[in-house]
């Protein structure tokens, strides 16, 4: 209300004072200056006042600190949960809009399928879908020959009935199409008319996943709002009193009295002071992955005042999901008391710092209301073990200079039998073939596979784009490829290879290739806990081309490279293939991350399945490792390299 | 483990909700059909708006509720129902309102399944104290003043008592 409002609201206050306290130490004044008629006018002011306050309540809207989940830790997406993602893929432009390019870009994709599994040329595969002949689907043949196709209901209708649009169902019968030819079926039923086409088939938009956390440059930030939460209580009063006046009613009156009451207490806000200290414990700070840790914070009303409505979100770290119990509170605290929020949390790989409490205090009646947030630093370490592969990992052949795992297809000393040959003069005496000296009396030499040691430098897709599931909740792509990192190395170091690391895309990842156990020790406090390993995407994109020169350089002559990637993009794939041509010799070891729920899943598998067959038919081994099965499974079955 | 967090609502206090909105339609209802008729409508929204049989609660449904159930309180004293009486309906009536949006407001910072319990025990025995309070005042003045004076000094009083509430509120 206005300040002029207030003065002359004010000025009728004290009036009426006067007035009322005339009227009963002054028996006749209530004759004097208010008549019978006053009475009933002074009823209709009052209710004017209320329809008045009705309305403030009407534009009040309530307002209240927005808490964030930190239960949930962000989710990752399946790759292609946007349509446009693969379709940008196979176009090459990057993203691109639904619909305009979609027709376009489907055509490209059946194109390239066409080409590595039918042994297509380009014009032969145009030639084929310009002709319908490539698939026995009507719809999708008609989609990609002339475009939508006509039916009788028109989209509309359709639309109305809740039916999938046309040029809906004939993306998705196109993308099963296209899948068909790279050998791909899909099980899952025709989508429901719920999920259509992509857009939301996970139940989770791309909104909901991105958490809204607490930032650790939160703390101290200090927020007053006035809740209106009782904004509109005058109409009690008001209504009373007008009312009781005009219908002559004593007892409406004292309803009147009543609202005062409220009215008054709504205001009558002590200075909200809000002194709280927090401290924060932690059952174990070093924790191996998927240990439970409890975590305690303690708060203390540090002030002289009661505080009689304390709402409290711990800042559980971003990449952490609480295991049991909850993370909030809400309470009182005397002066001097404390109270504790317990829960626990699931210990992740990664270094994981604690951000700062939110802390919603209101006074009893709850109309004011301040955000503070309350720092408590506490900082949670999990470092997995490094693990060797119970599988022999596919390394290319090549040649090095220490004893070690690489098998070459030179004979010389070693376990393994490889030739015989004709004795020549120095060859060891333990080589020499004696079975057969004793049988015909001539002298042979046996020769064993030469088994030699590798410089091999192990990268990790850490990319923003890798960060991809099949289910939202829970382990992603990277996850997979960091934990595949730490067994590839451990195998590698035990087989007495000098072994290096780097993350794809992040200078920071580096380390150069050695052996020994400080450097095992090394790799695997990276591998747990470096920022460009990190449990959550970066936020730059980072420049991958001058990241991949700076590697190239780093790299000795013959080192091979061992690439693990989701390959939901083409940047990784063409990286191995440059690196192959440059002479350094590529493997990727691929976990499949790719869902098939919507079209958009499917033609991301499509796109994925054809960088893999590309790469094996550039002689780069892919080892595909399925999401169901465990890393050693997937090697256990990779035979040389024809895996489809 | 991974659901999102459950922002309906908290129980105790909606309990507190449809119960003092109930205490309130029965007993304006008592005195009046029309305040009865009135009053049950009242408890459906409050109870609606926090959320009863729903997942979320919707704040100006409760306080729409309140409205209603206000209404009949005053249909109630019209009617000439006992002033103790309607003292309690229009407690039970500020109390449900204020229960129902704190529900709601807590529901939505904390959720449901956090402890809160002494939060909402303090905040609405507060509402109920403040409450019982005034009524008990109010009806002591009453008693005493309107032994032979008019009613328009009271009336004058509480006027200017609502307008230096107004003036000094914010």
């Amino acid at each position: 209300m206005s300040p002029r409002v207030r003065t002359w609201l004010f000025v009728g206050g004290l009036l009426a004072t006067v007035l009322g306290l005339g009227a009963i130490f002054v028996p006749g004044l209530s004759n004097l200056g208010l008549g019978e008629a006053a009475v009933p006018l002074l009823g209709m002011l009052t209710l004017l006042l209320a329809a008045r306050a009705v309305q403030q309540r009407r534009e009040a809207e309530p307002r209240l600190a927005t808490t964030p989940d930190p239960e949930v830790p962000s989710g990752t997406l399946p790759p292609g949960e946007d349509i446009d993602e693969p379709l940008g893929d196979f176009l090459g432009t990057g993203r691109t809009y639904y619909g305009r390019y979609t027709r376009r870009g489907l055509r490209r994709a059946a194109t390239a399928v066409l080409a590595r599994y039918e042994g297509l040329t380009e014009a032969e595969a145009d030639e084929r879908l310009d002709e319908g002949a490539w698939t026995d689907d009507p719809v999708a043949a008609t989609f990609l020959r002339e475009g939508t196709p006509r039916t009788l209901l028109p989209g509309r209708v359709r639309s109305l009935l809740g039916l999938e649009s046309v040029y809906d169902r004939s993306v998705r019968r196109t993308v099963d199409a296209i899948a068909a030819v790279a050998g791909l079926s899909f099980d899952a039923p025709e989508p429901s008319l719920l999920d259509r086409l992509g857009r939301r088939s996970t139940g989770a938009s791309r909104d909901e996943l991105t958490r809204d956390s607490l930032r650790p440059d939160d703390a101290g930030n200090e927020v007053r709002r006035e809740t209106d939460h009782w904004t509109g209580v005058s109409v009690v009063a008001l209504l009373g009193i007008g009312a009781g006046v005009l219908a002559q009613r004593p007892g409406l009156v004292l309803v009147g009295a009543v609202g005062i009451g409220y009215a008054a207490y709504a205001t009558a806000t002590a200075d909200l002071d809000v002194s709280l200290s927090a401290e924060r414990d932690l059952s174990a700070s070093a924790p191996a992955p998927d240990e439970e840790v409890r975590v305690t914070l303690t708060l203390t009303n540090e002030g002289e005042h009661t505080l009689y409505d304390l709402r409290v979100v711990d800042g559980v770290p971003p990449a952490l999901s609480v295991a049991e119990g909850s993370p909030r509170l809400g309470t009182t605290l005397r002066p001097g008391e404390s109270r504790t929020v317990s829960y626990a949390v699931t210990a992740r790989r990664g270094r994981h710092e604690f951000v700062p409490a939110l802390v919603v205090a209101r006074d009893a009646a709850g109309s004011v209301e301040r955000e503070v947030h309350l720092g408590a630093a506490a900082t949670l370490t999990c470092v997995p073990a490094l693990r060797p592969l119970a599988e022999p990992l596919p390394l290319r052949a090549g040649a090095a200079r220490f004893a070690g795992q690489v098998q070459t297809s030179a004979g010389g000393a070693g376990v393994e039998f490889f030739a015989t040959r004709e004795y020549r003069h120095g060859d060891p005496l333990n080589r020499i073939d004696w079975n057969r000296h004793a049988r015909t009396g001539e002298l042979a030499t046996l020769d064993f596979r030469e088994e030699r040691a590798a410089t091999v430098v192990v990268v990790v897709d850490t990319r923003p784009r890798a960060f991809v599931a099949p289910d939202a909740p829970g382990e992603h792509a990277v996850d997979r490829a960091v934990d595949a990192a730490g067994r590839t190395v451990a195998t590698l170091l035990d087989g007495g290879n000098r072994v290096g690391l780097a993350a794809m895309g992040a200078d920071g990842g580096w380390l150069a290739p050695a052996t020994g156990t400080d450097h095992r020790t090394r790799i695997r406090e990276r591998l747990a806990t470096h920022p460009a390993f990190d449990t959550t995407p970066r936020e730059d994109g980072g420049h991958l081309l001058h990241w991949k020169r700076a590697f190239q350089r780093r790299l000795e002559p013959g080192t091979q490279v061992v690439l693990v990637s989701p390959l939901c993009d083409d940047a990784p794939a063409r990286f191995a293939r440059q690196l192959d041509a440059a002479g350094y010799p590529a493997t990727v070891l691929s976990p499949d991350p790719t869902a098939d729920r919507t079209p958009g899943h499917r033609l991301a598998r499509v796109a994925r399945r054809l960088r893999a067959a590309d790469l094996r038919g550039a002689g780069v081994p892919v080892v595909d490792w399925p999401w169901d099965r465990s890393l050693d499974a997937a090697l256990a079955s990779y035979e040389g390299g024809e895996r489809r | 483990m991974t659901t999102p967090v459950d922002r309906s609502p908290v129980r105790f206090a909606s309990g507190v909700a449809v119960a003092a909105a109930l205490v309130a339609a029965l007993a304006s209802g008592l005195y009046s059909l029309p305040a009865f008729a009135a009053g049950l409508p009242g408890v459906a929204l409050v109870g609606a708006g926090v959320g009863v049989g729903r997942r979320r609660g919707t704040r100006w449904v409760v306080t729409v509720g309140a409205a209603v159930l206000l209404a009949g309180v005053v249909v109630a004293g019209v009617f000439g129902a006992p002033e103790m009486v309607l003292l309690l309906a229009t407690v039970a009536t500020v109390l449900a309102w204020d229960a129902g949006g704190t529900a709601i407001d807590i529901g939505r910072q904390l959720g449901r399944e956090a402890e809160s319990i002494r939060v909402q025990l303090v905040h609405l025995g507060s509402t109920a104290i403040v409450g019982g309070l005034t009524a008990a005042i109010g009806f002591g003045i009453y008693r005493t003043v309107t032994a032979g004076q008019p009613l328009t000094a009271l009336v004058l009083l509480l006027v200017a008592a609502l307008l230096l509430t107004e003036t000094l509120s914010g």
